[in-house]
């Protein structure tokens, strides 16, 4: 038993943390939220290969598996990166498609293509879910799908629609014709969600999941959510330590009153726990252990809740400053808020744990 | 990252599981009262250290097994699932017995060590003081020169298992010097005159714990370990052995959870309904079962990092602070559900509720002993996260 990173690992986490320190800075990202216009990061993350990251080297991946997407998550989120890009492709469209037979001709495209595609799901619910109200003749496809991560400016859509079980999968190759993709404005500027509205639009049926490839394929994102907010809450610590440590008030650093340290203190606990969940869950869903689904819906609900309760501590503890647009807290915080309810509530994987312990 | 078994821990396990599967069921319940606990408890350790399954983490010139911590896990896991006894002899296996492994000498340790594993003497720990509780080193204990040996004077208190205990491993000033200097380690014999035990009864009734009286005790001159005030160093080995003991310790949150888990099946609300069918009842278990889980996971990384010859991150110093108040949930949720019977006196209703409450009433004490929640933090912000002392 060893539950520890090796040398690869963490090599690929800092070459992770160095490249988005020298290109995609805090300072960066507000650039390209006051312009609205994310696509800076998009190319930066394509140029880096990162999509590929988790995806086997004979699919045109980069190697590695869940564990190594779970750490290149940690560190977006550490920087609070635009991954919106990441986590809809990587997780969503990628880790969807690879269950298919054929899925590795579809990846390889996706991947050569420099990803761009978006899961069709609400995405406020589990992505097993599908889109539901959707009405299918044929090969033309109608209906509303509201709230799709990276609609806005996705060149394709990948579509699961939910079968007794299972999910049916379709491929919108092609968004100009008879789709409709109405942007969302979020609190958290670094993310784009838009409404699908389909009227006939041409689709292709590449395949279709099983109930439990689906609820494999969904415990992905799952993780991935969970890996970014335990970074989002590992920085906003350091910001906030930092901050204390800084700040006199009444002639001594804040950081000596109790009721500060003790804060930071109850922090750590959070984020060390978090860690525990994430990295055995990545470990489990690699493995294709039988408990990696269940560890993955453990890892998101317990992960997002720790980073939000990091956030409100963070921001109390930076005082009316961390309050402010001018600080860079604000970015991690609305963030944190919204991976809570990313792909399916803590509530709601809760319900599923329940279902689990078989509490009828 | 590989959470399975290597090969030889694999078969070490299963090795494990097939003794206990032939040794536990033979055992009947536990007694209740402590005293007469520990002489059912007694052959157990005797069959143990016949197998080779005491001091597990020991050196084998010391009568242990020199397993790897991840094999003295494993057995804990084991022995978790098959229900065996609870071990009365942390105080003695878990930490006097490695601090003298460390700093004793050769003497101390061929009379004291063996006679730990076999389950002859129990030992508890004289460090608490009335005036010195977390803030250890303002002890007042003082033992003076008295012919060959020692003569002890000072009260002792939060002392668990003194009454039962053959031995204690005690601290005492022995000198002027500042507060960390001049303490002194002894090994006390504790059936004699001059030592006073007297039990302190809990909030619950029952007495686990006493206050010690040292009016006169005396200790041999055989019996100081390491330097003369040089107690300090060997206390604080001591210390790190009774957190490893913790961290790696039997609280058992999953056997818990199991539990908690078949009492909400079986309970009904006041409107007659399953109470599992209550969306509240549902996600604060589903909560408490996410938090049993990571708990135990941190454990493993904990273990790892020992495994490899590390010491441990910020990951072991937070364990506590997780795991008490996790303790403390689970039973006051149980309590909840059981509902007002929960709250009868424990020697007059079920067994099965009464260990609920006992556990209620015992994970208070968890966040008090080893250094309270409070002082825990402050320890966390300071070493780990680096911040300022006040």
């Amino acid at each position: 038993m060893r539950f520890a990173f090796n040398e690869e690992q963490e090599m690929l986490r800092d070459a992770i943390r160095v490249a988005m320190q020298r290109e995609a800075g805090l300072d960066k990202i507000r650039r390209w939220v006051d312009a609205a216009d994310l696509s800076p990061f998009d190319a930066f993350a394509v140029r880096n290969a990162w999509m590929g990251i988790g995806v086997a080297e004979e699919l045109g991946g980069q190697g590695g598996g869940r564990v190594e997407q779970a750490l290149m998550f940690e560190e977006l989120g550490r920087a609070v990166a635009p991954s919106g890009v990441l986590l809809a492709g990587a997780g969503g469209v990628l880790g969807f498609a690879a269950r298919l037979p054929g899925g590795a001709e579809f990846l390889r495209e996706v991947l050569d293509g420099g990803g761009g595609g978006a899961l069709c799901v609400p995405a406020g619910r589990p992505a097993d879910q599908g889109a539901l109200q959707v009405q299918v003749a044929g090969d033309r496809l109608s209906g509303v799908i509201p709230m799709v991560l990276e609609a806005p400016g996705a060149s394709h859509l990948l579509l699961p629609l939910p079968t007794g079980d299972g999910l049916d999968l379709w491929l919108l190759p092609d968004v100009k014709s008879g789709v409709d993709i109405k942007p969302r404005r979020m609190i958290d500027r670094t993310r784009r969600f838009g409404d699908v509205r389909l009227q006939q639009a041409k689709g292709i049926r590449i395949g279709s999941l099983s109930g439990e490839g689906a609820r494999e394929a969904n415990a992905v994102i799952a993780l991935l959510v969970a890996a970014e907010s335990l970074g989002l809450a590992r920085r906003m610590l350091d910001l906030t330590v930092e901050y204390v440590g800084q700040r006199v008030q009444f002639g001594v650093p804040v950081a000596s009153f109790q009721a500060v340290k003790h804060a930071a203190a109850e922090a750590l606990v959070d984020i060390e726990a978090a860690h525990s969940g994430v990295y055995y869950a990545a470990w489990a869903l690699q493995e294709g252990q039988a408990d990696g689904v269940l560890h993955a819906w453990i890892a998101k609900a317990f992960a997002t809740e720790a980073a939000v309760r990091t956030a409100d501590r963070a921001l109390l503890l930076h005082g009316a400053i961390g309050y402010t647009w001018e600080h860079d807290l604000q970015l991690f915080y609305k963030r944190a808020k919204l991976n809570l309810e990313l792909f399916g509530s803590p509530r709601s994987y809760r319900e599923r744990m329940a279902e689990v312990l078989a509490l009828h | 990252m590989d959470f399975r078994d290597a090969a030889e821990d694999a078969a070490f396990r299963e090795t494990v599981r097939a003794w206990l599967e032939s040794e536990v069921p033979r055992l009947g319940p536990a007694p209740d009262k402590l005293e007469e606990r520990v002489e059912w408890w007694r052959p157990w350790q005797r069959r143990l250290y016949e197998a080779g399954y005491a001091g597990l983490a020991w050196p084998r010139e010391y009568g242990g097994r020199g397993a790897s911590v991840l094999q003295q896990a494993i057995f804990y896991e084991e022995c978790d699932r098959a229900g065996a006894p609870d071990r009365l002899d942390v105080i003695g296996a878990g930490f006097a017995g490695p601090t003298l492994i460390e700093h004793g000498t050769a003497a101390q340790k061929t009379r004291f060590l063996d006679r730990i594993l076999t389950g002859e003497d129990l030992w508890c720990q004289l460090f608490s003081e009335p005036g010195a509780g977390s803030d250890l080193a303002a002890l007042t204990t003082r033992a003076t020169r008295d012919g060959e040996g020692w003569r002890i004077e000072g009260q002792k208190v939060w002392t668990s298992a003194a009454q039962v205990a053959e031995y204690a491993i005690l601290l005492a000033r022995t000198g002027e010097g500042e507060r960390h200097r001049g303490i002194s380690f002894f090994i006390l014999p504790m059936r004699q005159p001059g030592v006073d035990v007297r039990p302190l009864r809990q909030m619950l009734g029952g007495a686990e714990f006493n206050e010690v009286f040292l009016d006169g005790a005396h200790v041999p001159g055989d019996l100081l370990v390491g330097q003369l005030g040089g107690g300090w160093k060997v206390a604080m080995s001591t210390l790190g052995y009774e957190r490893a003991a913790i961290a790696t310790g039997r609280v058992n949150t999953l056997r818990l959870l199991d539990e908690l888990i078949a009492l909400v099946r079986d309970a009904r609300g006041a409107d007659g309904l399953p109470l599992g069918r209550d969306a509240f009842v549902r996600q604060r278990l589903a909560e408490l079962y996410t938090r049993m889980t990571l708990q135990r996971l941190t454990g493993k990384r904990i273990l790892s990092t020992l495994a490899e010859g590390g010491a441990p991150g910020p990951e072991a110093s937070t364990a506590k602070l997780f795991t008490t108040p996790l303790v403390e949930e689970i039973c006051d949720f149980a309590l909840s559900v059981i509902g007002i019977e929960g709250q009868e006196e424990p020697a007059d209703t079920d067994p099965a509720r009464a260990k609920w409450l006992r556990l209620a009433y015992q994970a208070r004490g968890t966040s008090i002993a080893g250094g309270t929640t409070f002082i825990q933090r402050n320890i966390l912000a300071e070493r780990v996260l680096g911040m300022p002392r006040d």
